[in-house]
């Protein structure tokens, strides 16, 4: 074989090899853009109100309770506070966690700092009410998150967590066996690595990494 | 014998790709941990039917919000639980299907929608049904001697609109 043809060979193999090893090697971690996360307006616990485009720009973790809620909710609210323990307070992309209040009505910031209070959660941390109307739609339509009241008024939910990017993209569902805290900041700090990261070229890298991605 | 220059050199580059993949699916399934089905898409077939355990453990559909469901569909010798699902048309649904047995078929007639189901494995698929009917799943992978008989169905609602509840 002429050295010529074995150039063009070569040549024409190397891109080849390039992107099966970017593919297997998966130098660049990232996340999914599963679907956009819904938007809403909803009212926190100091009765102030708060819309989806409040959070972005800063990762969110978004979990699901009522102020009555007991065992169905324990898991998720374990795991949030094992995230908040864990979490440097100087992180250059702000982290917010965020529960959304599933109760039959709309609850009274009073009642949603009881609940606060009573469970221990942080006062940095989020509590979102609002119309339940818009809650079902926001967690069940948005959030594809099943929930229900009973007819003893017990709540009846799947539990989940829900992490959305800077951009409003919703980047990871957690659902059932919730993971450990530090598997979900495992995926925050990707979140971050790629909004610092992908810039200029590295932003093409980024790209293409999510383009061998499995999407579920 | 003689081999054509050219033909030699594909036949080197077609061994050489099959060999990169091959390294690829291996490392990607060894090292990496990727499967298919991901993780997130199994289930353990022997807590299938237990309660609390497994969404299957009571086959339903559940309105996630208005005009929105979802349907976990368990699929069995010879029949899919539940054998009748009603949605109101124009809704979204995704379906969540398993089989507590053997492999099988979910195909609802008159549309596209086509999976395979495998006992561990979650197929999931995300539909909407605009038009109002009855809308026949049939297991199309035989899967036994009454194969033949396993269908359920679908019925698609008509919505009321004010219009048509004025008159």
């Amino acid at each position: 074989m002429k050295s010529s043809s074995r150039i063009l060979y070569v040549l024409a193999l190397l891109p080849i090899v390039a992107v099966l090893l970017f593919a297997i090697l998966r130098p660049l971690r990232v996340l999914p853009r599963i679907r956009l996360a819904p938007g809403y307006a909803l009212f926190d616990q100091t009765g102030a109100r708060v819309s989806s485009e409040d959070m972005r720009g800063q990762i969110t973790l978004y979990g699901f309770s009522s102020t009555e809620c007991g065992q169905p909710c324990a898991g998720a609210e374990e795991v949030m506070a094992e995230v908040v323990a864990q979490l440097e307070s100087d992180r250059v992309i702000p982290v917010e966690l965020v529960t959304i209040a599933l109760d039959e009505q709309k609850a009274a910031p009073e009642t949603l700092r009881a609940y606060a209070d009573r469970k221990g959660i942080e006062r940095s941390r989020r509590l979102l009410t609002g119309d339940p109307n818009q809650v079902k739609l926001v967690v069940g339509g948005g959030f594809s998150t099943f929930y229900q009241t009973d007819q003893s008024g017990q709540l009846e939910m799947d539990p989940a967590l829900m992490l959305v990017d800077g951009l409003g993209i919703l980047r990871a569902e957690y659902r059932g066996n919730l993971p450990s805290a530090s598997a979900i900041l495992r995926d925050i700090d990707l979140l971050t690595q790629e909004a610092l990261n992908s810039t200029g070229l590295t932003r093409y890298a980024y790209e293409a990494a999510h383009l061998f991605l499995c999407y579920p | 014998m003689h081999v054509d220059k050219y033909e030699q050199a594909w036949i080197r580059i077609s061994i050489f790709v099959l060999v990169i993949f091959i390294i690829a699916v291996l490392t990607a399934s060894v090292s990496a941990g990727i499967q298919v089905p991901g993780v997130e898409g199994r289930v353990d077939p022997n807590l299938i039917t237990t309660p609390g355990a497994s969404p299957w453990a009571e086959p339903s559909v559940r309105e996630l919000a208005p005009g929105k469901y979802e349907a976990y569909v368990l699929a069995q010798i010879w029949a899919f639980r539940p054998g009748e699902i009603r949605i109101p048309a124009g809704s979204e649904i995704t379906f969540y299907v398993t089989s507590k047995d053997v492999q099988h078929g979910f195909k609802i007639m008159e549309t596209n929608i086509n999976m395979m189901v495998l006992p561990g494995q979650v197929s999931k698929l995300k539909t909407t049904f605009d038009k109002p009917g009855t809308y026949n799943i049939v297991c199309h992978e035989y899967c036994g001697i009454g194969h033949h008989t396993m269908y359920g169905k679908i019925i698609v609602e008509e919505v009321a609109t004010e219009a048509a509840a004025s008159e």
